[in-house]
């Protein structure tokens, strides 16, 4: 029983950096339906910014904020630069940020090496708790929980509950209507975008905190996060957070019991809930047959 | 129109999607084919080496470590990393990255030999991938083939006559270890994490036979994926009455295993395998000292007091390489050793490459030079017989890990058993 709540807790706080990472994809690509390949290289260069900020400063707040704030920055430009002009045209889009993905993986091997670097905490998180029925947990998993649920419930709040978050929808449903309204549909996509690249650099820092920071975790995290969205349902963000929690917990569980099977199994995932739910676990039908 | 948009919009993901897997299986790696290539080259007056090396994925660091080897037998000779001249030919490379899977080992030394038509290919770095270049280099009897630091024990057990491997392979590293783990350390029970790959399989292997046969039990077995970051609930199965645990894990997932050992409290000594506490785990930023010091480990390279004055040289030269590291790791060690057994052959035969290369093939065969890491000479596989380090990690000056010397196998020659995966003693 106590091994069972430790996978299954040990499941969960992975899926906790799933879902930061998802959650900037779920407004890009679920949301405002941007195809972006270029997110897992938002993540690592957010983790390496965050790195080098956290190292010089020896302050972790300091490093989460710099590469949040530098990723969302580097969005903008991508977004107006490259993807504006042709948002409407979904394979050229992906292409280029296909593109963008494989020079910023290059760029990044050459500038900060390929072995494994990690974004340096202070001695006082790296303490274990002891937690009932399951013994001592590392402190740093359970706040990372913590950072990812308020994550979650900020970002819920703000779409479903919010007059920006009203007219985010409204631009994405039917964008001319929206224009006709008065509102500049363009600012609003270009703030989302730029929302959903600094939540991926954030989930960089975070992630790079607990696992190393390598070339090659670019592919993985977008990987799993397409993953992630799919199952949970395009633009659903307690979607996300249902399908990230499914993927952590599947890969901790069939890291004891098939080992070899662990990504095959992930991607089983989305190939069962693909085949009885197109739309994803929470997403919209669409209205149309 | 909105319907049409959405169904357009998943149609380019799933081709994204599809893209990237394609990527992630055979992706070119940029830092490769940044010289030579040329196609008017001079026929026989030039030399075409194909050098392959990781360059993504766990493993990314061995292009750097490639060509830093490289560089130093080079260097030596009057050259750099990008060509020069070498017994009287000139010679060119053409470098090519992987990401350490045999699929995308299988593409490129493909491109090397069948696009760019290079003499020579030498590499790889990872275990899978040398297995694969061993099966093209059956196919291939007009190209001489040396490896990088691949080291499954079955690559020269394949009969491939072009194939020559000039340092030990996974369970000879391991020599003397299991031994040493359980007679001089003491350990009676040990439960064994490894990746879930050939090279593991050997290294592993290599090390259980032994201890298994000295008295040692192993108390489980956890294979593990490569790439694995998560290592929190492989630690949770660690038991609580095993002496030590095996680390058969290398690269950034050993860096990964031992920083989350020490957030998690595991406090069980730690016996490596041969890539799990060497330069490139120890010299990243995690947290590992507390882990890591006092873990013994067996394989090419010597401990930081190895008194051998070839060895001096070799760590000096290669510190004035770009990207180095603290010392070298295993793999420039391996390539440094492979490649210059390959230039001293070339320059044996003045870099006569004709009749099918068969002098060149005569001469590697012949192949015995004092190498940094002591004598090298060749069995009748075209494998060598080499010195073995044992080893443990201790802090050194400023709080840094080093290695120190526990003992050293002089001319250690390959065995005939290939382990496979296994559960409880191989």
């Amino acid at each position: 029983m106590d091994q069972f709540l430790l996978i299954a807790l040990n499941g969960l706080t992975l899926g906790a950096v799933y879902f930061l990472v998802a959650s900037g994809l779920t407004l890009i690509f679920g949301l405002m339906r941007v195809i972006t390949m270029a997110h897992g290289t938002s993540y690592l260069l957010g983790g390496y910014l965050g790195y080098v900020v956290a190292r010089e400063t020896g302050n972790w707040f300091l490093g989460a904020l710099g590469g949040a704030v530098a990723v969302g920055i580097l969005g903008l430009l991508i977004h107006q630069l490259l993807i504006r002009r042709f948002q409407d045209d979904d394979m050229r889009v992906a292409l280029i940020t296909l593109g963008v993905s494989l020079i910023g993986t290059d760029l990044m091997l050459a500038t900060f090496g390929g072995t494994a670097t990690q974004v340096p905490l202070p001695p006082e998180l790296q303490i274990g708790l002891e937690l009932p029925g399951i013994g001592q947990y590392p402190l740093i998993r359970l706040l990372i929980l913590a950072v990812s649920i308020a994550v979650g419930v900020g970002l819920w709040l703000f779409v479903n509950r919010t007059r920006f978050g009203s007219i985010v929808r409204a631009g994405v449903d039917d964008s001319q209507m929206t224009s006709a309204t008065g509102i500049n549909v363009r600012v609003v996509f270009a703030l989302i975008f730029v929302l959903g690249s600094a939540l991926a650099g954030f989930a960089g820092v975070v992630g790079g905190t607990l696992f190393p920071l390598l070339p090659g975790q670019d592919g993985t995290y977008l990987l799993f996060s397409l993953v992630v969205v799919i199952v949970g349902g395009m633009g659903s963000i307690p979607g996300a957070a249902i399908g990230a929690a499914l993927v952590g917990l599947i890969s901790q569980f069939s890291l004891v019991f098939a080992p070899t099977y662990s990504l095959v199994l992930t991607f089983a995932l989305m190939v069962v809930v693909l085949a009885f739910r197109p739309q994803g676990i929470l997403g919209r039908r669409t209205a149309t047959a | 129109m909105t319907l049409n948009t959405k169904r357009t919009a998943f149609a380019a993901a799933s081709a994204g999607a599809g893209l990237v897997l394609l990527l992630a299986g055979c992706a070119p790696a940029g830092t490769g084919g940044d010289s030579g290539g040329d196609s008017g080259d001079g026929g026989s007056d030039t030399i075409k080496i194909g050098v392959l090396a990781t360059s993504e994925g766990n493993l990314a660091f061995g292009m750097g470590e490639a060509k830093a080897a490289i560089g130093v037998a080079m260097e030596a000779r009057g050259g750099t990393v990008d060509g020069g001249e070498v017994g009287g030919k000139k010679v060119e490379f053409v470098y090519e990255g992987t990401d350490g899977t045999s699929g995308s080992a299988q593409t490129k030394v493909k491109k090397l030999v069948e696009n760019d038509g290079v003499d020579i290919v030498f590499g790889p770095v990872s275990g899978d991938e040398g297995e694969a270049v061993v099966q093209y280099a059956l196919t291939t009897p007009d190209i001489t083939f040396v490896n990088g630091s691949a080291s499954p024990v079955s690559m020269t057990l394949e009969g491939a006559e072009n194939f020559f491997r000039f340092h030990g392979d996974s369970a000879m590293w391991m020599g003397g270890l299991g031994d040493y783990a359980y007679n001089d350390k003491g350990y009676k029970k040990i439960y064994s994490i490894a990746e879930d790959y050939s090279f593991p399989y050997d290294n592993a292997g290599g090390f259980f036979s032994e201890f298994c046969a000295a008295g040692g039990e192993v108390n489980g077995n956890s294979w593990v994926p490569v790439g694995t970051t998560d290592y929190a609930t492989i630690l949770s199965q660690i038991p609580a009455d095993t002496d030590a645990v095996y680390v058969g894990l290398g690269g950034a997932d050993a860096a990964s295993f031992l920083s989350q050992a020490v957030t998690a409290g595991v406090n069980k000594p730690l016996v490596g395998g041969s890539i799990a506490v060497d330069t490139t785990a120890l010299s990243g930023d995690a947290n590992i000292g507390q882990a890591a010091i006092g873990t013994i480990t067996g394989g090419p390279v010597p401990g930081a007091d190895y008194d051998n004055p070839d060895w001096k040289t070799f760590v000096d030269a290669y510190a004035t390489q770009p990207d180095a590291f603290p010392s070298p790791s295993i793999f420039s060690i391996l390539y440094y050793n492979s490649f210059e057994s390959l230039l001293l052959g070339i320059e044996d035969v003045k870099g006569d490459l004709g009749d099918g290369q068969a002098d060149l093939r005569s001469a590697l065969e012949a192949t015995s030079w004092d190498s940094p890491t002591g004598p090298i000479s060749m069995d009748e596989n075209r494998q060598a017989v080499v010195d073995n380090f044992l080893v443990e990690v201790a802090a050194g000056d400023g709080g840094a890990l080093t290695l120190t010397d526990v003992s050293e196998a002089n001319g250690v020659k390959q065995g005939t058993t290939v382990y496979d995966r296994f559960d409880g003693c191989p």
